[in-house]
């Protein structure tokens, strides 16, 4: 649904774009993260599962910033 | 027997549900596919979470973590990843399905390459690739349903009536019938997990903040991913591929899913709101470090799920975790026929009349699910070695799915195939000769065979080609 407001520049709306990558990088480079990759528990449980259950919860904002950010201010309309 | 009885009449129920999907007539293969492209968000996100969660969730995930401890931990994030991917592919998979009327995976392909040969290659490797898969699932029920009773008749007899009742449903209500027992299945699954992760590691060692306090006591090395089989190495290039395979709707049963959605923002929705649903696939993996702490190490790993149950349940509570587990086979299942039939019907063999095509889509539907229970039953091995090729050797079709999604198309087919039949050639001979460097997935040595050869014909093609034809035009 298109917002009421001014359009914002397409450099900033692409911006958002990019923020999926902040939680893409740190759920592949786990097992190489030394505090991440360790014997050690977060919380009660092994920090490996913590690191990635707390990235994976944030895919969601950032797909949600993107649909906001990107497609809703695009105001683009879904053919149905 | 109670959990027999218990567990029967789940099968029966999915069954009934399934049927109970069918809205109206059948007239074409367009309405029984993709549902006339009508679902709302709602129903898609129960079929493409219901096509993630198979038996796999249930006993393997849990059987990794048993044997290999975090190592099992790949399994969390490929198919969120996947999802984000998913996000910006699948709408545009579904414009240009809309466009031009694809059915299935292998029209993707002969239309955008204007290449009926592309598709009829895509097809043949789509049902080889998949047809392990669907065994697996009728397998892993006869596995769920034996180690339940601990009868192995029982086992034989539930991936019969299991078959016969997908098949059934399938075939009278297609898609249709596959998203209606999905809402069970996935609703099933979550109230189980949820029971099962507070009830085993409770019932065996005093909660789950205990399993892993004692095991980093006595096996801290399980609590990390580290040298050996399974490596870091093996870990990402697992998570790899997975999410690739899963991002590129390499796998041909994710199409009906999405083809089916009414708009692109059903599915940009469910790809935002798909990767928390994925979060429940540690509930297997903590259950498998249970498992670690009281099991012998000779116990079957796929069972260690099931095995912790029945010890911690009573027997009609195990029927509905059993109903919960054949589900997740299940309704997959169901999907897998739908997307092997329609290749064929659509791609391969491609009858003149709409008729002859359903006929033919539904005479696969029964071909594949009784060849897929005949072996499951009499050779459950034979089909093994191709199921490690499933993922590794779908995931080839990446390049050129990726390459034809926009305006300009990347690759021209020949490069296009070429590089599709380097990578699944590399990817054979990995396999079958058990060549492994460094853990890496065989599926991303392949894949990176793929492109570098795609690219280079590619190149080959636009520059030096052209340029032996102006020579050799050339008069002399």
């Amino acid at each position: 649904m298109p917002t009421n407001g001014p359009r914002p520049p397409r450099r900033r709306r692409r911006a958002f774009l990019l923020l999926p990558i902040v939680p893409v990088l740190a759920l592949v480079s786990a097992v190489w993260l030394p505090f991440v990759n360790s014997d050690r528990l977060w919380l009660g449980l092994p920090a490996l599962f913590v690191w990635t259950a707390v990235w994976v919860l944030l895919l969601t904002p950032t797909l949600v910033a993107v649909e906001w950010g990107f497609y809703r201010r695009r105001g683009a309309e879904d053919p149905r | 027997m109670t959990a027999l009885a218990v567990c029967v009449s789940g099968m029966v129920l999915i069954g009934v549900l399934g049927f109970l999907g069918r809205t109206g007539r059948y007239t074409d293969l367009a309405e029984w596919t993709v549902a006339g492209r009508n679902f709302g968000a709602f129903t898609v996100w129960f079929l493409q979470a219901g096509e993630t969660f198979t038996t796999f969730t249930f006993l393997a995930v849990a059987g990794l973590a048993f044997t290999g401890g975090a190592a099992a931990t790949y399994a969390i994030p490929y198919l969120p990843l996947a999802f984000v991917a998913l996000y910006f592919v699948a709408p545009v998979v579904w414009r240009l399905g809309k466009r031009h009327g694809y059915l299935t995976q292998a029209d993707f392909f002969s239309e955008r390459y204007a290449s009926p040969l592309f598709g009829k290659i895509v097809a043949v490797l789509g049902v080889v690739f998949l047809l392990p898969y669907l065994q697996l699932q009728i397998t892993g029920l006869g596995l769920i349903v034996r180690l339940v009773t601990g009868n192995a008749s029982s086992g034989v007899f539930s991936m019969v009536l299991a078959t016969g009742l997908v098949v059934a449903f399938v075939l009278w209500s297609g898609i249709r019938g596959v998203a209606n027992t999905a809402y069970l299945k996935d609703a099933l699954m979550v109230i189980v997990l949820v029971v099962l992760l507070i009830v085993v590691p409770l019932h065996y060692a005093g909660g789950i903040e205990h399993v892993f306090a004692t095991t980093r006591t006595v096996d801290p090395a399980m609590l990390t991913v580290h040298a050996g089989k399974f490596s870091e190495l093996w870990w990402l290039s697992s998570v790899l591929v997975s999410a690739v395979a899963n991002a590129c709707m390499t796998v041909p049963h994710q199409w009906p899913g999405v083809l089916s959605a009414r708009n692109e923002r059903a599915l940009r929705l469910n790809a935002v709101f798909l990767p928390v649903y994925q979060i429940a696939i540690m509930i297997p993996i903590i259950i498998g470090f249970t498992g670690l702490l009281v099991l012998s190490k000779t116990v079957d790993s796929n069972g260690v799920l099931l095995t912790l149950t029945a010890g911690a349940l009573p027997g009609w509570a195990v029927g509905v975790v059993a109903v919960a587990a054949v589900a997740s086979a299940m309704v997959p299942s169901a999907a897998m026929c739908i997307g092997m039939s329609t290749l064929v019907a659509r791609n391969l063999v491609r009858p003149r009349r709409q008729r002859g095509a359903v006929l033919v889509n539904h005479t696969v539907v029964v071909v594949t699910a009784g060849l897929a229970l005949v072996l499951g039953i009499l050779r459950p091995d034979l089909l093994a070695n191709l199921l490690l090729l499933t993922f590794s050797g779908l995931v080839q079709f990446a390049p050129g799915l990726v390459a034809a999604l926009g305006d300009r198309r990347l690759l021209s087919k020949g490069p296009a195939i070429l590089g599709l039949l380097a990578g699944e050639v590399v990817v054979v001979w990995l396999t079958f000769n058990d060549v492994s460097f460094w853990q890496v997935n065989p599926g991303i040595i392949g894949l990176a065979c793929n492109i570098v050869l795609a690219v280079g014909a590619q190149v080959f093609t636009r520059t030096i080609r052209p340029r032996c034809r102006r020579v050799g035009a050339a008069p002399t």
